[in-house]
């Protein structure tokens, strides 16, 4: 059994997800405080933290400080609809991932399945893997379309890259830029943007309606995986 | 008891009396004795001059006269009426006065006119109104200073008269073997008939005169000397002197009385004109601007207006109506702070004017004039000048009044519509509520654990009803936020499908087995918008295509690029909406009449229309080619 730190300080909030979370074989450690979470995420090592945005006593940003400071447990933070600059931000200062109240379980244990994925990351050798309309064979490094072979300039393979590692997990613009161009280019949201509608044209079977690479408005990038 | 005495304090209670106000030495004593009066039983009081249809024989102590009185705290009032007395009363009924006070006057010149002096028709005329005649203490002799005042003619005029007088002298050398000298009196009198044209009484009077000698020095006989030999001759002189002098004197009354009609015509016509110019006036800044063509043009002066603001204190930064032209620092606003401080009027004898405007117990802000020739108004500049600013204090008082009202229906009309909101989202959480509550408890007491069926069922209907809340909070959160003006654009350039897609992604469930067909131009199609609330207008519009059509209707958003801006269309086939339905569509809590079978609060398409309006776009229904609905999004590719 995993254990998962719940930091929420809505019981009612607690009681779903333990319901929920202890359903899918996890073990769920409560915190109404977040003083209280971070005492009990010292003394019980949980593997992962879902952390609410509003809490009494802390600053999420605080929290989530301390907590990457003491490791690098994945950290899923649960917020509402209109906080997009603040989610960016955390994402920025290293949660995981983010969902927005109100939402599914089945939505919740998804991204948990994925940020717990993520600490190991994926080995896509020896495989081919299908994304949208392409079929990438990781190995050789070639994309088809529809049994036709689709040239990817050196940018949109790292980007595919980059999405691939990361499947289903939400990619703030920042942290895309950083690993493709390094940390000076960081704030080229011009580029990227361009770079990825490129690439949606060559993996989307409907580049007009993105439902591979989706946008998250405000916040970032995610690759839809099917779980 | 205090509180009597309070009253009894207040300037005014007293009653009012009204002092009539001349430019004589007498009317300063009138003046003194009124303010005295008036401060000892608390009254207010007026001064009050009318402009009869003789000029004032020393505009300069009317002037003095006038000032005193304002400087000891009377309203002033000038008016030009030719009927003085009728004109008084008329006033003194107006303004309910408790008493006039007037100057004694001796009959003086005015039995001559065949006229009452303005003393007896005021007493005649006042009827129950209390009439106090004083004699005054030192009283300059009123006619005489009034006669001496008139002998004294402008040289210009009597240099005219004189040459008038030769030429006709001249002509009648001319004449006289042809006419005889008895004629050439007539060509003298002709000229003095003609001379009010051109020049004042005293003037015309004089050239009478000099007429009369040289006619008898000239021509009649015996010539060159002053002596007359025939009786008929010293008539026909007698005659001759006293036509000329009557006709001189009656025609230069008669132009007098005309200029006067004409200066009290002109007067009016513009006062009419600038009241009516003012009342169609809008807003401050158009009145202000009135006000300062106006006295620019009849006083030549210059205007500048400061306003009180909302703190109580008068914002100097703001000149007002300042003119184009007007050399900075000709009108300072210290000197209008400290008229505004004091609440008075203040006078450099310069040219500069500061009256504060508005009521004395509420002054909404301070008018500086200055006139352009660095030169003190005159009484008449003055008056006109009172007169003009009382009517530019009369509209910006309106204004003002106007811009409160406004704001009190404001807050009238926000007090309605939460009620109104209240009402209605109480109604509308309260459906998704039940639902949720009668499913759930079915489900809890366990009457429905051997019909799956139905379970999955109440379960579906229980997850709708939860959708439903959440969009009826969140469109709750973004009303307020735009009703509040919180709500402001973030843009950042992004591509319409990128939105498009996120709407889409997050109306999944609603929109599963629906026909979307979107144009390939929104793939590379640009705009400059926030994309959190420009997803969240696809996310209504898409959402309302999926809850009031059909399912097997379908949705086409279509995307034009104009060099500017950028049109985005939501077409669907489905029932659309009556024509005259279309324009409230946009309209707050406004459900259309085929709705009734769907949930919504009428908040989705008002807050679309706020969104794309705070991003200087425009949206529109109009009913589709096939009969369904297109809403058209017009947004500026730059904000």
């Amino acid at each position: 059994m995993t254990p998962i730190l719940v930091v929420d300080d809505e019981i009612q909030i607690r009681r779903l997800l333990r319901l929920c979370l202890e359903k899918n074989e996890f073990a769920v450690i409560e915190a109404a405080t977040g003083a209280e979470g971070l005492s009990l995420f010292s003394g019980a090592k949980p593997e992962l933290v879902i952390l609410d945005l509003g809490l009494p006593d802390m600053d999420g940003r605080q929290l989530l400080h301390e907590i990457r400071a003491r490791g690098d447990t994945p950290v899923i933070v649960l917020s509402v609809r209109d906080a997009e600059a603040e989610i960016m931000d955390l994402l920025d200062s290293g949660a995981d991932d983010y969902l927005t109240k109100p939402f599914g379980t089945g939505e919740l244990i998804a991204r948990i399945r994925v940020a717990l994925r993520h600490r190991t990351p994926p080995s896509f050798s020896g495989c081919t893997v299908r994304v949208g309309a392409l079929d990438v064979d990781m190995d050789t490094r070639e994309a088809f379309r529809d049994g036709a072979e689709e040239k990817l300039t050196p940018t949109e393979w790292s980007l595919l890259l980059i999405f691939l590692r990361s499947a289903g997990k939400i990619m703030t613009r920042k942290q895309i830029l950083r690993e493709v161009w390094g940390p000076a280019m960081e704030e080229e949201y011009n580029n990227l943007r361009v770079y990825i509608n490129q690439l949606r044209k060559k993996i989307e079977v409907d580049p007009s309606v993105p439902s591979v690479l989706l946008t998250e408005p405000g916040v970032g990038y995610r690759l839809k995986v099917q779980l | 008891m205090d509180g009597k005495n309070d009253v009894s304090n207040e300037p005014g209670h007293g009653g009012c009396y009204l002092v009539a106000v001349s430019g004589s030495g007498n009317s300063e004593y009138l003046i003194h004795w009124t303010s005295a009066i008036a401060r000892r039983l608390n009254a207010s009081w007026t001064a009050l001059h009318v402009q009869g249809t003789i000029p004032d024989a020393d505009p300069e102590a009317l002037e003095r006269n006038l000032e005193l009185a304002r400087s000891l705290g009377a309203d002033v009032f000038s008016l030009p009426d030719d009927e003085v007395a009728a004109s008084i009363i008329r006033y003194a009924r107006i303004k309910k006065a408790t008493a006039l006070v007037i100057g004694k006057t001796g009959n003086g010149n005015a039995a001559f006119r065949g006229k009452r002096s303005v003393m007896d028709a005021i007493l005649r005329e006042s009827g129950d109104l209390d009439v106090i005649v004083l004699r005054g203490k030192n009283p300059v002799p009123h006619r005489r200073r009034l006669a001496v005042a008139r002998i004294v003619a402008r040289p210009r005029d009597l240099i005219i008269a004189f040459l008038a007088v030769l030429g006709v002298t001249l002509l009648g050398f001319l004449a006289q073997p042809a006419l005889g000298y008895r004629s050439v009196s007539i060509l003298y009198l002709l000229v003095i008939i003609c001379l009010p044209f051109a020049c004042g009484r005293t003037a015309v009077i004089a050239g009478a005169v000099l007429s009369a000698l040289l006619w008898n020095y000239l021509f009649v006989p015996p010539k060159f000397t002053f002596g007359i030999d025939s009786l008929e001759d010293l008539l026909m002189f007698t005659a001759f002197f006293l036509a000329a002098f009557m006709g001189g004197f009656l025609t230069s009354r008669v132009r007098e009385k005309e200029a006067a009609l004409a200066l009290r015509e002109r007067r009016t016509a513009l006062l009419y004109g600038f009241t009516r110019a003012l009342t169609r006036g809008r807003g401050i800044e158009e009145i202000v601007a009135l006000g300062s063509v106006y006295i620019g043009e009849y006083l030549g002066a210059d205007i500048a207006i400061w306003m009180k603001n909302d703190n109580g204190k008068l914002d100097l930064d703001r000149v007002l109506g300042a003119a184009e032209g007007t050399p900075p620092g000709v009108l300072p606003g210290a000197l209008a702070q400290t008229c505004f401080a004091a609440n008075e009027v203040i006078e450099n004898g310069e040219g500069l004017l500061y009256l504060p405007l508005g009521a004395p117990d509420s002054v909404i802000g301070v008018i500086g004039v200055a006139g352009r020739d660095g030169k003190a108004f005159s009484g008449e500049g003055r008056e006109l000048v009172s007169t003009l600013t009382g009517n530019i204090a009369l509209a910006l008082e309106r204004e003002l009044l106007a811009a409160s009202n406004e704001a009190h229906k404001l807050v009238d009309e926000s007090a309605r519509l939460s009620r109104v909101l209240l009402n209605h989202v109480s109604h509308e959480l309260r459906t998704p509520l039940t639902t949720i509550k009668g499913s759930v408890s079915g489900l809890v007491d366990g009457s429905v654990d051997d019909d799956p069926e139905l379970r999955s069922a109440l379960l579906a209907e229980t997850l709708k009803a939860a959708d439903t809340l959440n969009t009826l909070v969140e469109n709750l959160l973004s009303m307020s936020r735009l009703e509040t003006g919180s709500l402001r654009p973030r843009p950042e350039r992004t591509y319409v499908a990128e939105l498009l897609g996120a709407a889409q992604a997050s109306l999944a469930s609603e929109l599963s087995g629906r026909d979307l067909q979107l144009d390939p131009v929104c793939a590379d199609a640009e705009f400059e918008v926030d994309p959190v609330l420009m997803v969240q207008v696809f996310r209504n519009l898409i959402r309302n295509y999926a809850a009031y059509t059909p399912s097997d209707s379908r949705l086409t958003i279509e995307a034009r690029i104009e060099e500017d801006s950028i049109h985005l269309r939501f077409s669907d086939n489905g029932p659309g909406v009556p024509e005259r339905e279309l324009a409230s569509l946009f309209d707050t809590f406004y459900r259309g009449s085929n709705s009734t079978s769907h949930q919504g609060c009428g908040l989705g398409l008002s807050i679309c229309r706020g969104i794309v309006e705070a991003h200087g776009g425009t949206i529109n229904a109009r009913t589709a080619d096939g009969g369904g609905l297109t809403v058209t999004v017009i947004l500026p590719r730059k904000p």
